[in-house]
């Protein structure tokens, strides 16, 4: 059996996405953060760090859980929802 | 544009429905606001909802609401390095239709029809933006540039509760007592399911998932037989993330675990999902989920309990709407919004099930966020299994077996002391 990628397994979930980013991460702090739990906590891996070792953020794929809302540990990431009708749309939640 | 109604309910979830039903029927003129673009697009759960809610309240529901299956087996499985062990309850059938499986799309989908025939309405797509205050009393809310005045309002946003965060009706809530639950849902054939797990097609199996690739993780895996797919996902305390765990690789460790792999094999993976989950029980709920002219209920409110098995959530977002709306009844019956009324919410939700459910598992937090009973609890499961029905040239005494699992573990004072602070709390 072969291992699914998050990049796999996120083409099965349905999105409209939205113009504008409804997750605003300031980054200012990142550098000091030695842990980084957003980057493993996030479950479709939308933050990660670019070859200069800063941080980087995604909100296309976002799952909408919420967990990067309590994770960070400076409070840098200013977490909200899509407008209506837009962001992930599940059929088997 | 201004419109008025009796209430707004913000959130289109089981609390919301719920509390937008019982509203509707007594009569109040109720509109439901739900962000995702329909019922069910944005919730997500792990797959079982217990019946008593339903049986008390909202009478004929077995005839409407198509469910996936009974949960006739209740599963505990031990995954080991390769090899698992599994208990199982296979419950008589005077006990099969207590618990069924569902997604919540289809629940959600029932429950909007039983609003809409009580003439409540529900706006998908729309998202409450902002609340509207009048001296200090919460008099509707703000959609989409447009205003929405009502008497009351209730918050059922679920556990992501920025709205009643923003406006200080409660504060943000610390990830220590969080978890994120991360779910892949797959089509396998009926028949493949029930030759699988020896069900016929309306009985279905609920598993509690340890160990394997999860041992020593502070949280657990879970799995729901539905008629035609099989829902699959781990639940991981979120401080865990200040460690190397990955929720989003330990779902595909547990899915390729051999366990699995004879369940998954050839298994299509259709939809990937993710979603908080509180495991503060007791501590998490809200002390004070009513004020001036408002209800917080649901998640929202901290209702749902992990037991340590299973999780109760939606059948507590469904008593809550009905107290819910029994107290808006009571204080509008009395010419109130004055929170001197609505605090009848709290009476009638430290008189429920909800609140003896909580308070009977008052301590479960402490044993879910120790990492001890993930690793030890496994580790000498499957040691003692292997020993017992060891197949080499010489066999094992039971006894000695034991001994030998607990000490390759942990100390045996240590784990004493360990199973009775666990025993006591789940
Ligand atoms: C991994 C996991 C497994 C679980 N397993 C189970 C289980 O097996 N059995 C069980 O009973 N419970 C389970 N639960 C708990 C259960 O899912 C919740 O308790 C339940 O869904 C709570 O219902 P709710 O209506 O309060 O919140 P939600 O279901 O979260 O609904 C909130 C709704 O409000 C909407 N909303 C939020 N803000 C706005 C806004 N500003 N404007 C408009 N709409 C808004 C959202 O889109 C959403 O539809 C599980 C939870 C998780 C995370």
């Amino acid at each position: 059996m072969k291992r699914y990628s998050v990049e796999d397994r996120l083409l099965k979930t349905r999105f409209e996405i939205y113009k504008e980013p409804h997750i605003i991460v300031d980054t200012s702090k990142c550098r000091e953060c030695l842990n980084k739990p957003c980057i493993k906590i996030c479950p479709a891996g939308l933050y990660s760090l670019d070859e200069d070792g800063n941080l980087i953020f995604n909100y296309e794929g976002c799952l909408e859980c919420g967990s990067c809302r309590l994770i960070c540990p400076y409070n840098n990431i200013r977490w909200n929802t899509p407008p209506g009708g837009y962001g992930v749309d599940y059929s088997f939640g | 544009m201004s419109i008025d109604f009796d209430v707004v309910v913000i959130g289109g979830g089981p609390s919301g429905l719920s509390t937008a039903y019982f509203l509707s029927k007594y009569g109040f003129n109720v509109l439901v606001l739900e962000r995702g673009s329909k019922l069910g697009s944005k919730n997500v759960f792990g797959g079982r909802v217990y019946s008593y809610p339903f049986d008390k309240y909202f009478p004929g529901w077995r005839d409407e609401l198509n469910v996936e299956r009974w949960v006739s087996h209740e599963k505990l499985i031990t995954l080991c390095k390769e090899d698992s062990i599994e208990l199982t309850l296979a419950r008589g059938s005077s006990d099969k239709y207590k618990s069924f499986t569902i997604f919540l799309s289809k629940l959600l989908e029932w429950m909007g029809e039983r609003v809409e025939s009580e003439g409540g309405v529900i706006a998908t797509g729309v998202k409450a933006d902002k609340i509207i205050f009048e001296d200090n009393v919460v008099s509707g809310v703000e959609a989409g540039g447009d205003v929405i005045k009502s008497l009351y309002v209730v918050f059922a946003e679920g556990v992501n509760s920025v709205l009643a965060e923003e406006y200080k009706l409660k504060s943000k809530p610390s990830p220590d007592k969080y978890a994120v639950g991360v779910k892949e849902v797959f089509k396998v054939d009926r028949s493949k399911i029930n030759n699988l797990f020896g069900l016929d097609n309306d009985s279905g199996v609920a598993a509690y998932i340890l160990g394997g690739p999860l041992k020593g993780v502070r949280g657990g895996g879970f799995l729901y037989t539905m008629r035609d797919y099989i829902s699959l996902g781990v639940v991981v305390h979120l401080n865990e993330a200040f460690e190397e765990v990955y929720p989003r690789e330990l779902i595909e460790d547990l899915r390729l675990h051999p366990y699995m792999q004879k369940i998954f094999k050839d298994a299509t993976l259709i939809e990937y999902s993710a979603r908080l989950v509180s495991e503060a029980g007791l501590h998490g709920i809200l002390e004070k989920p009513y004020g001036d002219g408002y209800l917080i209920v649901g998640d929202s409110a901290g209702y749902v309990l992990n037991t340590g098995f299973t999780v109760r959530g939606v059948d507590y977002a469904v008593l809550s709407g009905k107290y819910a709306a029994d107290t808006i009844k009571y204080s509008h019956e009395n010419g109130s919004r004055d929170s001197k009324f609505l605090a009848k919410y709290m009476e009638l939700v430290k008189s429920s099930p909800i609140y003896h459910g909580l308070k009977k598992f008052k301590d479960v937090d402490k044993a879910l966020s120790d990492r001890y009973v993930y690793s030890i609890l496994p580790g000498i499961l499957c040691r003692l299994f292997n020993k017992v029905y060891s197949t080499g040239e010489e066999p094992y005494k039971l006894y000695d077996s034991l001994i030998d699992s607990i000490k390759s573990e942990s100390g045996i004072i240590n784990l004493i002391y360990k199973l009775i602070t666990l025993g006591r709390s789940i």
